[in-house]
């Protein structure tokens, strides 16, 4: 019990890491058609930034929190208006704006590995504040850190989707984004929402990975193919989906060390996302139509 | 530097090259004629090398454990298109990188039979005793060979072969089917022909010509490790293909040197900053050319725009 107990609390914390991932990947696909493979790339961009604020310039931790959010959610922007509309504009197909992003990763995460090296990277966090909640049953201050702000952050995700009418507009245009636009939706205004949603989530995810484990510059991209399994699971598009995916992948993948090997968990993840492709393609909330 | 070490260098980096024409041109075959975004394309030669190493480490001659090697790279693409060539170009492409990372993630792990991350030692050992033999057969006929020259021609010759094989099978019926899926699967179907069969058969014979580059990555490195096996190095086959052209078989043969060229062969320029900065900048400038090409030019070099599906 204890032990279920224990990798409970390692499952919420990668899993709020790959929710907060999926959120923004998931929402880009359904809306502009785009699978963003440098999206790990924008969260290993989000732990650097803040390593910068609050390492480099000794700045406190919130305060690299809000920096990472802003210079991930600019550099969608800028990329959006660089690179993506235009290409949209001239009528490219999915695996070519794919292919585009793969080279986008390449660029992004070597110019990262460029700025700050190949070491491993820590944020000033307490590493080693742990509290027994009972029994055998412990809980880190890092992963404390980790739950509580993923989760805060989550909701307040998930009620804006639900509440708000640019939260209704995101999910509108995932679903049918001609149906959306000859309904009178701005769609241009709802394009810029989305990448300003997906790069702060990015970058949230970055710093909490920073926290959570070591910063390297292969931190985003070793995060990006689970974070396309929590996609996968809860369907394309699918922004509850998504966060649901995330958290789900993390509890199966550390529930899964009691069985196997601690280090065939990743593996465990992919064998997730490959027999839910197989057997369910629209995810486990997806209804079957467009697959 | 001087002329032996240079020559010794080029040879090097001209027999990565050699192994990597192999590689892509088996992905060709799969992305450019039949429409597959195969992204696990690795995960095959991983299998082609590791069957190989462990079957050579064990005492079988590499006579037959060449054939083996591909045999099992051949049954590994069977085995995963069955389940998974049904599926939609990007879930197909997504899935295929899953798998060939649970392969690497299980060699990592096995250390009792695949060595784990300490390597699988010794792969190439009978290798060197057949070089060494080439080397001593040239001596006696008077010519001094540098001892890496006889992969480098051994490596070459495949990727030529499997060229010009590709290149003839391109007059064949089977590609003309082949080509019409990746076209139009609907139509294709419609006129009778058993897609799922065409593309499970492509697969097949790609996943084959990745093993075979698996087997000649065995002879030319001392140690496999899973690490050498990771998605980065389908990503670089695959901006080898975009900047070649997806389609073209020449194409493939240019871009392998120029891409070997840009991560390895740029070694003997002395640039005044680290040597990670400049590893660093070697894939920024691959990365800009798989933006730039998809960008501005889709069809490579050497590919027809008229040719190039990638509207999935």
């Amino acid at each position: 019990m204890d032990e279920f107990l224990n990798t409970t609390i390692n499952g919420l914390s990668s899993g709020g890491i790959y929710a907060l991932g999926a959120i923004g990947l998931s929402l880009v696909y359904g809306i502009l058609k785009l699978v963003n493979f440098a999206h790990g790339d924008f969260i290993t961009l989000g732990g650097y930034v803040a390593f910068a604020i609050n390492v480099s310039a000794g700045m406190p931790l919130a305060v690299a929190f809000l920096g990472a959010l802003a210079a991930v959610a600019a550099l969608g922007l800028v990329l959006e208006f660089t690179i993506w509309a235009p290409m949209r504009r001239r009528g490219a197909g999915v695996m070519q704006l794919l292919l585009l992003s793969i080279g986008l990763a390449f660029v992004l995460r070597n110019l990262i590995l460029f700025e700050w090296g190949g070491d491993d990277r820590t944020l000033d966090v307490d590493q080693f504040q742990v509290w027994t909640l009972f029994g055998d049953v412990t809980i880190t201050a890092i992963q404390v850190t980790v739950i509580v702000t993923a989760g805060v952050v989550l909701v307040l995700v998930a009620t804006m989707l639900r509440v708000t009418l640019i939260g209704k507009t995101m999910r509108a245009l995932s679903d049918s984004f001609d149906l959306a636009e000859v309904s009178g939706v701005n769609t241009r205004r709802v394009v810029i929402y989305t990448w300003l949603l997906a790069g702060s989530l990015a970058g949230l995810a970055g710093v909490l990975a920073a926290i959570y484990t070591t910063l390297t510059p292969n931190t985003g991209w070793f995060l990006l193919l689970p974070i396309f399994a929590a996609v996968v699971l809860g369907g394309i598009g699918n922004a509850y989906g998504a966060l649901v995916g995330g958290i789900t992948l993390g509890l199966v993948q550390e529930w899964s060390t009691m069985f196997v090997r601690p280090t065939y968990k990743e593996a465990i993840g992919f064998l997730v996302l490959i027999l839910v492709l197989i057997v369910r393609p629209q995810g486990i909330f997806g209804q079957a139509r467009t697959v | 530097m001087d002329p032996l070490l240079a020559f010794g260098f080029w040879a090097f980096v001209l027999t990565f090259a050699g192994i990597y024409a192999t590689f892509v041109l088996g992905l060709q075959l799969e992305v450019g004629d039949t429409g597959l975004i195969n992204f696990g394309h690795v995960a095959f030669m991983a299998i082609g090398a590791y069957t190989m190493g462990l079957l050579v480490t064990n005492d079988v001659t590499i006579w037959v454990a060449i054939p083996l090697a591909v045999a099992a790279a051949a049954a590994g693409g069977l085995l995963l298109g069955l389940p998974t060539l049904r599926l939609r170009a990007d879930y197909f492409a997504i899935t295929t990188i899953a798998a060939g990372e649970i392969l690497r993630i299980t060699i990592q792990n096995e250390e009792g039979t695949t060595g784990g991350t300490q390597g699988l030692r010794s792969a190439s050992g009978p290798w060197r005793d057949a070089n060494n033999q080439i080397l001593d057969f040239f001596e006696g006929i008077g010519v001094e060979l540098d001892r890496r020259v006889p992969l480098l021609v051994i490596v070459w010759l495949t990727a030529v072969l499997v060229g010009l094989l590709l290149v003839y099978l391109a007059r064949s019926p089977w590609r003309r089917v082949l080509r019409a899926v990746r076209e139009n699967e609907e139509a294709a179907a419609a006129a009778g022909k058993p897609v799922f069969s065409y593309k499970l058969q492509a697969l097949a014979f790609g996943s084959a010509i990745a093993g075979l580059a698996g087997v000649l990555y065995t002879l030319f490195s001392t140690t496999l490790f899973p690490e050498n096996f990771e998605p980065i190095f389908t990503f670089v086959g695959f901006a080898i293909l975009i900047l070649g052209g997806i389609g073209s078989y020449f194409g493939v043969v240019v871009g392998s040197i120029v891409i070997a060229f840009i991560v390895s062969g740029t070694r003997f320029l002395d640039f005044p900053l680290d040597s990670d900065k400049v590893a660093a900048l070697r894939f920024v400038v691959i990365g800009l050319i798989i933006m730039g090409m998809m960008a501005f030019r889709p069809q490579g070099l050497f590919g027809k725009k008229e040719e190039l599906y990638l509207d999935d």
